[in-house]
């Protein structure tokens, strides 16, 4: 088996880009697929509508509330992890609540719901704090006089569930590219070919068909450039290599998704071989 | 109605920036170089703010009659 | 000179046409001319009421339209608005009164001003408040400021009256006779006054005779008879009447002959006809009532009166003159399908018929009381002599059933709400009355003069195709102009020489037609078609009357019309191969210092109706202009109607695909109106995050469809999806539809009324007591509030419970059976639909005209898109959703973009919508460049250009992107074409139809399973499911599907008479009706529809007989 190797083009808390070699589309698949899927976060689940005056009825205020991502700690996030995993998402339940009453006409923001502590037994997360991502995602807006009480319930749970439970907006990923030049003195074909690449990585200049290293990472294998002179260049790529991208929701750090989504994978095949093993034995 | 939280397709947050855009279009200003500056990149969020009708403002109206 | 008229030059143009006349202006001037001109015309030729007893007399006067009112129960009245009315099911309707004077014996007894009705008024026409308010004040008032208006609202409910198409009325047609009949030629007239329509019919046998038929008159008459009727004495004045041309003369010389000694004077003539419709009467009876044929049936429109006779008979020879042209060969014969020879009657012509019979039938009882009560020598009171009812119902019913005078059904319809665009739609449909069954090709057919008029996408398919038109974007209906001052200026002032003179003095030149009817000879035609249309160029003429000439070597016609129904549309006009329109003339227009309306009296633009366009080269752009053309296209596109309007890139599509469009997109769930919050429509649907569309069409911006969507802008892939998109089926992201994509929700409105019975019993709406008749179970008055027997708000009902609650009295004591029954109160309660479910949403209480409790309650019901939900592009191309993906299942692009929606490859290429294509591409474009791109017909953004820019943008130019299978992780082979189109979602949702049964209902005659999800039904199984279970030979399935689940049952037959008999479960013997208790009586299962047939016939006196026989071998 081939090393596996990985190196970070850019890292923020809420976008990474990194490239890893030695593996298998299956493999990068199932970590895109993991991340998105199944790596459990807090969301909005459940809404006890206390009094609404507002033009939008309760359901659309609820499903607007769901998709309002929750910001936790990674401390915390490691409680809820566990809670999750455990099985007693209901015993992890954050409470939100929203009062908002407009005088003059307004809005009702994200920024109106105030944490109010943890429900349930696990105890541990007595000193967490939850709070929206953004305080300013307009939930309904008021005219005068209107208003908005509830109690907001946020549970965890996998974005296989309800994509609001999704961690990333983004996880994706692209072969990596292997450009070929065949002909590089190539005269006015190369010109047509350099123009017909939508990323700008082919240079031509004076007959000359150059790439531009800098930019080959850009390259999406969309092969205008070989529709344009096939006898000039060879797009192909290399399927064990990888370029990824993931976009966080700001929920936890995208590195934190990423890390999860490994653990969560790699734990379910750890519990594959435990069934296994186990059938194994009971068969014997 | 109102901007939706997420966009459809990606899940990327946008509700809480669609003020922001429409201020600044309604100022006059070019409203794709105010997506790139609100970094919303792809073509999934961008048509989310571009596409985006704020009717709740028209139906808000209603609210004092009857 | 460097300006040229650009498209932005012609939108600037249809964007001042649209403010000034907004959409829906035909039915707005039409009913606007109706209430202030027609209805005192109607009035006055009713004329004063004179009753039966001598002198007595009821002058009727000025009649005066008030403000709308609702008149309470109580008797007080109130001015209303149409959003009470909606609410309340009230009739937004207005009072007439009229000035009536009571006059005896030539002296003047009383004078009043008396109400004698209420005319339904039309929402935003000059009587209806709203149009006189800003939009600030109707949305203080609960309206919709965008709301076109143009229609009714009766007891409640919104209704338009649909434009009818008609044949020409007044105007002479000639055509071959039918085949295989002796008659060769026919020349055929509508003669129509406001009151009645008679068919007037020239006949020219295979003899050369010439005959005319109109009813009233059982045979045909000869025409010089006809003619010598109407007073023309000698041949020499009837020739005169028919014609000055000698080759024509010569054609009706055998006719003169033969027909002339028939009778020879006025008199005989007179007699042959009275001969006729008064058979066996003595002389002077039978002249006298030939006279009153004449005058009331013969040619009405010309008049009634014994001095129009000689009008009537020239009228009588231009269309024996025109029969002879064609039977010459000097023209062909009629095209009943041309424009010119179309009328189009409007919301007002439709009212004023209504108005019309009602008010014959309230001057007759106007005429009755008058005389009841002068025969009981009361006081004459003018107030209590006018029956109010008889107008305010008549009208209301004709409204409300769509029942019109003349037997015509469905002229009134529900407005459609489903969206803004289904509703302007509406209002702007024009129907053919020819029947639906029969063929019609030619009609259905779309005809050239049609360009620029109808819409020539927007039709339905099937039955309807072509007979049901849509009004194109430009399109006018003129509302008739009075043609008395018409006919002053052409023969006082223009030089037309009126016919018997110039026939008299043997004047030629070009025979002169003011609406259809022939009024005079002008020396020059072409010069008094060139002076009218310079006068009403200059504004001096009414910009509706509108002129032609039709030359060839025989014929040199001139034809003027002013009257109303004609379809026009508006051209710029072109003067020595030079546009009159200016670079300053559009910038006045632009600052607002001009409108719409000075460009009109200016004679930049004008108006030409079917008829003038004949005489017209119109150029298609002002690049095709050649010293012979005449008028130029304002622009292209505004062939199309407002829906149609709406496709992109629709010269890309094959036509059918832009007409299944045009279909659906009435279909399309929105944003109905923005006071929807408010509606209580009895059905609406909503769509939460409407958008507007990325790729627009100029429509958009001329009615503010972007204020009123209809759709969503989707990320399409074309790529099959795993089987699940085969057949037109979609497959739709599972995360998409979580964040809210085409979500919508669905408001169904029930109704309760609190009825007070005369007698004093009166329903009650409550909780009903458990004792009351028809009780249905406890829980399902569950939902109920207590204290008022309506659902709470907010609480959640499902199918079956009751949300109000209502007992009645009991039914009157009808049968000596339900006597003790009757005693008690009935359960009438108000229950949800059976399938259906949602939560109450919002209650109204209001009061009804009659006074009674009005319960509305409206309940929602949230319904996020599911597996068999139906959407469509704006292509034609419509799928319901096969497959509910994972975001996770999904392809995607390496920028991580999953699409919303893929789309099976297979629907584009035998489809040819390359629109769509295009939309995508440009959809892509305007949200990665910012910008919204435009697509309208013939003018779109070039597919060239589009590339470019998405090139530049980064991608490929021809729209496809690598995808990665979001399954197996790797590249997808090819390049996926993806990008952003417009989706609707249609109103055909699977929770609507969702249905199946095991055990259930069935029907009381038949004992057969109901039919129908909304009775529980069964499924059919039909004939040819039938004759599939026989092919197999499954004999014993067949029963038990047929019989055994159907309607088996018991018969008893006795076999010694044969007869049906019974079972006494009382004395348990087995009774025959006929053999007594000798009979011998044995069970037999058959359908229960074969014992009601047995029964039936014995009830007809037939004697059906059963033999029965021994069963023989299995089973």
């Amino acid at each position: 088996m081939n090393k596996i190797e990985v190196a970070f083009r850019k890292l923020e808390e809420n976008y990474a880009e990194f490239v890893i070699e030695g593996i298998t589309p299956a493999i990068a698949n199932a970590i895109r697929r993991t991340a998105i899927s199944d790596v459990p976060t807090l969301a909005i689940d459940e809404v006890a509508i206390v009094e609404n005056s507002t033009v939008f009825f309760d359901e659309i205020i609820a499903h607007r509330l769901g998709l309002i991502p929750l910001k936790v700690d990674t401390e915390t996030y490691d409680v809820l992890l566990e809670c999750y995993e455990e099985g007693k998402r209901d015993d992890c339940v954050a409470m939100l609540t929203l009062e908002v009453e407009a005088e003059k006409p307004g809005t009702a923001y994200s920024g109106h719901l105030k944490f109010a502590g943890f429900i349930g037994e696990f105890a541990r997360l007595a000193s967490a704090e939850v709070k929206p991502v953004s305080d300013l995602v307009p939930i309904v807006k008021l005219a005068a006089g209107q208003k908005l009480v509830l109690e907001a319930y946020a549970k965890v749970g996998v974005g296989r569930e309800h994509a609001k439970w999704q961690p990333v907006s983004i996880a994706a990923y692209k072969y990596y590219p292997e450009i070929r030049i065949i002909k590089r003195e190539c005269g006015e074909e190369g010109k047509k070919c350099a123009d017909a690449c939508p990323k700008g990585i082919l240079k031509w200049s004076n007959g000359r068909l150059d790439l531009i290293p800098e930019k080959v990472e850009e390259c999406t294998m969309c092969r205008a450039c070989e529709e344009a002179c096939p006898e000039v260049i060879k797009v192909s790529w290399d399927d064990s290599k990888f370029i990824f991208r993931v976009e966080g929701l700001g929920v936890i750090p995208v590195a934190k998704v990423i890390e999860t989504a490994l653990k969560r994978l790699i734990k379910r095949a750890d519990s594959f071989v435990e069934t296994l093993e186990k059938s194994i034995q009971t068969r014997s | 109605m109102i901007i939706p939280v997420r966009c459809f397709t990606c899940g990327a947050l946008i509700g809480d920036k669609w003020q922001k855009f429409s201020d600044r279009v309604k100022r006059g200003e070019d409203p794709s170089k105010v997506l790139d500056e609100l970094n919303i990149k792809r073509y999934c969020c961008r048509r989310m703010m571009l596409s985006h009708v704020e009717l709740i403002d028209e139906v808000l109206k209603y609210e004092t009659y009857g | 000179m460097s300006w040229k008229y650009s498209r932005d030059d012609a939108w600037l143009l249809v964007q001042a046409f649209i403010r000034e006349h907004g959409l829906v202006r035909q039915h707005l001037d039409s009913y606007n001319k109706f209430v202030e001109k027609t209805l005192q015309e109607v009035v006055n030729d009713a004329g004063p009421v004179e009753s039966g007893i001598p002198g007595l007399v009821i002058g009727l006067g000025k009649v005066y339209v008030e403000n709308p009112r609702v008149k309470e129960a109580d008797g007080s009245e109130s001015s209303t608005l149409p959003m009470e009315a909606r609410i309340r099911n009230l009739t937004y309707a207005a009072p007439i009164f009229l000035e009536m004077t009571l006059i005896e014996e030539g002296e003047e007894k009383d004078r009043a001003k008396v109400y004698i009705g209420d005319l339904p008024i039309m929402v935003k026409s000059v009587k209806c408040p709203l149009s006189k308010m800003s939009d600030e004040e109707q949305v203080k008032v609960g309206e919709d400021p965008g709301d076109p208006g143009g229609y009714f609202i009766i007891n409640g409910s919104e209704r338009v009256l649909i434009v009818q198409e008609d044949l020409a009325v007044n105007k002479v047609l000639v055509d071959y006779g039918p085949s295989g009949s002796s008659v060769t030629h026919v020349a055929k007239v509508f003669s129509s006054t406001a009151a009645y329509r008679v068919p007037i019919t020239v006949e020219r046998t295979r003899d050369g005779q010439l005959h005319v038929t109109f009813p009233s008159v059982p045979t045909r008459i000869p025409i010089i008879v006809m003619m010598r009727a109407l007073g023309l004495e000698s041949d020499k004045e009837i020739v005169n009447a028919i014609t000055d041309d000698p080759e024509i003369l010569n054609e009706l010389y055998p006719t003169l002959i033969e027909q002339s000694r028939i009778a020879p004077s006025v008199e005989e003539a007179l007699d042959y006809i009275g001969a006729r419709v008064a058979i066996g009467q003595p002389k002077e009876v039978r002249i006298e009532r030939a006279q009153q044929v004449i005058d009331q049936y013969f040619l009405p429109h010309i008049g009634l009166k014994p001095e129009n006779r000689v009008d009537k008979a020239y009228f009588l020879g231009q269309m024996v003159e025109k029969l002879l042209e064609l039977a010459l060969g000097r023209r062909s014969p009629d095209d009943k399908d041309h424009l010119a020879n179309k009328r189009f009657k409007l919301a007002g012509d439709l009212m004023a018929s209504v108005f019309r019979q009602a008010f014959k039938q309230f001057v007759r009882d106007l005429k009755y009381q008058l005389e009841k009560n002068r025969s009981k020598s009361r006081e004459v009171n003018l107030h209590t002599l006018a029956r109010a009812d008889v107008i305010t119902d008549k009208l209301r019913n004709a409204l409300a059933t769509g029942n019109w005078p003349g037997g015509r059904t469905g002229v009134s319809q529900i407005l459609d709400r489903t969206n803004y665009l289904s509703t302007v739609s509406h209002l702007r449909r024009v129907v053919s009355p020819l029947s639906r069954t029969q063929p019609h090709f030619e009609a259905r057919e779309l005809h050239a003069t049609q360009w620029g008029m109808l819409c020539p996408v927007e039709s339905p398919e099937g039955q309807n195709c072509g007979l049901v038109k849509n009004l194109a974007l430009l399109a006018t209906i003129s509302i008739g102009i009075d043609e008395k001052e018409v006919y002053e200026l052409l023969i006082h002032r223009l030089g037309v020489v009126p016919i018997k003179e110039a026939r008299e003095r043997g004047v030629k030149g070009s025979k002169v037609f003011l609406n259809m009817r022939l009024i005079g000879v002008h020396e020059d035609g072409a010069e008094l078609v060139k002076v009218l249309r310079e006068l009403r160029r200059q504004g001096k003429l009414h910009h509706e009357v509108n002129v032609a000439h039709y030359k060839n070597e025989y014929i040199n016609e001139v034809y003027i019309n002013c009257d109303s129904g004609r379809i026009r549309r508006p051209l710029l006009v072109v003067e020595n191969g030079e546009l009159k329109l200016k670079p300053l003339h559009l910038a006045k227009l632009r600052s607002g210092e001009w409108s719409w309306n000075d460009l009109i009296r200016k004679g930049i633009v004008e108006y030409l109706d079917a008829e003038e366009e004949e005489n017209a080269l119109i150029a298609e752009s002002i690049d095709s202009i050649t010293p012979e053309t005449t008028h130029v296209e304002i622009t292209p596109a505004a062939i199309l109607g407002v829906v149609a309007s709406v496709i992109p890139y629709p010269e890309f599509n094959q036509s059918p695909r832009n007409s299944y469009e045009a279909a659906m997109a009435k279909q399309a769930l929105g944003f109905p109106a923005a006071n929807f919050t408010h509606r209580m429509d009895p059905r609406m649907h909503f769509l939460h995050y409407p958008q507007k569309p990325l790729v627009k069409t100029k429509i958009f911006d001329l009615i503010n469809l972007d204020d009123r969507p209809f759709g969503q802008n989707v990320v399409v892939a074309v790529l099959t999806g795993g089987g699940y998109n085969i057949q037109d089926a979609i497959v739709i992201n599972k995360a998409s539809i979580e964040r809210g994509l085409a979500r919508s929700t669905f408001f169904r409105t029930y109704e309760a009324v609190e009825v007070k019975y005369p007698g004093g019993q009166e329903d009650k709406i409550e909780v009903p007591p458990e004792d009351v008749m028809g009780y249905r179970s406890k829980e399902a008055y569950l939902k109920l509030d207590p204290r008022d027997g309506i659902a709470f708000p907010e609480s959640e009902v499902k199918g079956g419970e009751v949300i109000i609650g209502k007992t009645s009295p009991p039914r009157f004591m009808s049968s000596f059976f339900d006597y003790r029954a009757t005693t008690k109160r009935r359960d009438t309660s108000v229950s949800i639909r059976l399938n259906e479910s949602g939560i109450v949403d919002r209650v109204t209480i209001a009061e009804d005209v009659d006074g009674n409790r009005l319960v509305k309650v409206r309940v929602r019901d949230p319904r996020p898109p599911e597996l068999g939900d139906k959407f469509a592009s704006r292509h034609g191309q419509k799928g319901v959703v096969g497959l509910i993906l994972p975001a996770e299942d999904m392809p995607f692009t390496e920028d991580g973009i999953v699409p919303d929606i893929l789309i099976n490859p297979h629907a584009i290429p035998s489809r040819m919508t390359v629109g769509q294509l295009l939309e995508s591409i440009a959809g892509k474009v305007a949200s990665l460049a910012g910008i919204s791109i435009d697509a309208t017909a013939f003018e779109g953004t070039p597919e060239r250009q589009l590339r470019n820019m998405l090139q530049k943008l980064g991608f490929r130019s021809d729209g496809k992107e690598v995808l990665y299978s979001g399954i197996t992780g790797e590249r997808l082979e090819v390049e996926v074409f993806i990008g952003v189109t417009y989706y609707q979602k249609l109103h055909h949702m699977v929770a609507d139809k969702i249905h199946a049964r095991a055990r259930g209902r069935v029907q009381i005659l038949t004992r057969q399973p109901t039919e129908g999800r909304a009775r529980e039904g069964g499924l059919r199984f039909g004939e040819m499911e039938k004759d599939c279970l026989i092919g197999h030979g499954a004999s014993i399935l067949l029963k038990e599907r047929l019989f055994e689940s159907s309607d088996k049952t018991p018969i008893f037959v006795c076999n010694k008479c044969n007869f049906l008999g019974w079972y006494d479960a009382r004395r348990n013997e087995y009774v025959c009706p006929i053999c007594g208790d000798r009979g011998e009586l044995h069970p037999v299962y058959v359908s229960y529809a074969f014992k009601l047939l047995l029964q039936e016939l014995i009830s007809l006196g037939i004697a059906p007989r059963v033999i029965l026989e021994d069963k023989v071998g299995v089973v």
